[in-house]
């Protein structure tokens, strides 16, 4: 398959995420100044909710096989930066998978917790490429974290994309409602 | 009296949109991305590299072993900056011949010029800042007329930004002579590259005065060069 067309599929795959964040984002602050918001947000919540889990599983899903093809049929070596957010990431398919069949409230800690260790990660790469300096004053031969080996529309870098990633699977696990308590679980 | 509402299978709508976004994003992209690939190889960003006077590598960094070495100055060290005393400091360094991007021979030898020899890779975040801040610098103070200012071009990626390096330095308006080094970095690892960008600073003997990576300040690179006049 045409890697440029793969790229593509998964910068606008990106850019759905952003926006999906950017409306959750929208909602949970405006329902807070504004009645019809909130009964917006409630109404997104209250449809999204049972499924969020699972979506969320999917965001993973997606974006582990995107890493796993930028590596391993692009030929763009992962940077050490990049393999700290596949350590985040990839175990997001697991846990969020199986909390999403089990209906296992505490999966979305533990996804939470890893989501967001990644999207601190993914920020901090993303400052390396805009101010390479910040990490060296010079590049490795090797593989720099501050090398772009994609950039859409001037913007969307390799860790943008898994920011997009690990940031609407936050706001899924946010709107996410366990349906079996822990308790009942055990 | 009231009577609950159905149960809505929301459920599988939101599993319906979602795949439905996968599918659209795949599409467009197949159709976005049908106008061709942006990162085709460029002929000439990577050369011929000669080491010595015979070993020769062809473009994929292959060594022709039908030519003999006659025994020119041995690779440099690989340059450690956290050394107080770099080793490769009074050695000779090596003669390699190749071409520019256009094509044409060019040798970096111990020929009696004092130079100053650039190491870049054109998808360095640091070389990217590095180089135009040489060439706003050298449109003020040029180079002095006993120092020679020699690029290598090296490390080329062509799926890697800012390719090609040929197109990179011409739009910075970069005008000291450029050698294209081979796919395997040849000529590179005969000068001790360990980090971009990369300095080696000869004196009119042919032996380094001093190395040094990273972006270099204006008044690093003068001093750099002041070395290489003695």
């Amino acid at each position: 398959m045409d890697r440029d067309a793969v790229i593509l599929f998964f910068a606008l795959l990106a850019t759905a995420a952003q926006a999906v964040v950017v409306v959750a984002i929208v909602l949970a602050v405006g329902g807070r100044a504004s009645a019809t918001v909130a009964r917006w947000r409630d109404a997104a919540r209250e449809a999204v909710a049972p499924q969020a889990l699972g979506l969320a599983a999917g965001v993973a899903l997606v974006a582990t096989l995107g890493s796993l093809y930028l590596s391993e049929v692009a030929d763009f070596p992962p940077c050490r930066l990049c393999w700290f957010q596949r350590i985040a990431m990839y175990p997001l398919v697991v846990v969020l998978g199986v909390g999403a069949v089990r209906r296992d409230a505490g999966a979305r800690l533990t996804g939470a917790i890893l989501a967001g260790l990644g999207a601190c990660v993914s920020i901090w790469h993303l400052l390396v490429e805009r101010y390479p300096t910040l990490e060296s004053g010079s590049c490795d031969p090797t593989n720099p974290c501050s090398t772009k080996w994609v950039e859409e529309w001037g913007y969307l870098t390799i860790p943008a994309m898994a920011l997009s990633g690990f940031a609407l699977i936050l706001v899924l696990l946010a709107a996410a409602r366990p349906t079996v308590s822990p308790e009942e679980l055990a | 009296m009231t009577s609950p509402k159905p149960p809505t299978d929301n459920g599988s709508k939101i599993w319906i949109v979602a795949i439905v976004v996968v599918l659209v994003a795949g599409v467009v992209a197949v159709v976005l991305a049908r106008g061709g690939s942006g990162d085709e190889e460029v002929s000439g960003q990577t050369g011929t590299v000669q080491v010595g006077d015979g070993s020769s590598t062809t473009g994929d960094g292959e060594t022709d072993t039908t030519a003999g070495d006659t025994g020119s100055a041995a690779a440099l060290p690989e340059y450690d900056a956290t050394l107080e005393e770099d080793p490769a400091v009074g050695a000779t360094i090596p003669t390699v011949t190749g071409t520019t991007f256009d094509g044409d021979e060019l040798t970096i030898a111990p020929d009696g010029t004092a130079k100053i020899i650039l190491f870049v890779a054109h998808w360095c975040p640091h070389c990217q800042r590095e180089v135009p801040m040489l060439k706003a610098h050298l449109d003020d103070v040029p180079m002095p007329d006993d120092v020679q200012l020699l690029t290598v071009s090296t490390s080329v990626e062509p799926s890697a930004d800012n390719y090609p390096p040929q197109e990179w330095l011409d739009r910075v308006g970069w005008e000291a002579p450029t050698l294209a080094d081979d796919e395997a970095g040849t000529i590179a690892k005969a000068f001790g590259l360990s980090a971009f960008p990369y300095f080696v600073a000869v004196d009119a003997d042919g032996k380094v005065v001093a190395r040094a990576s990273g972006e270099l300040t204006a008044e690093q690179f003068d001093a750099v060069v002041a070395q290489a006049q003695g």
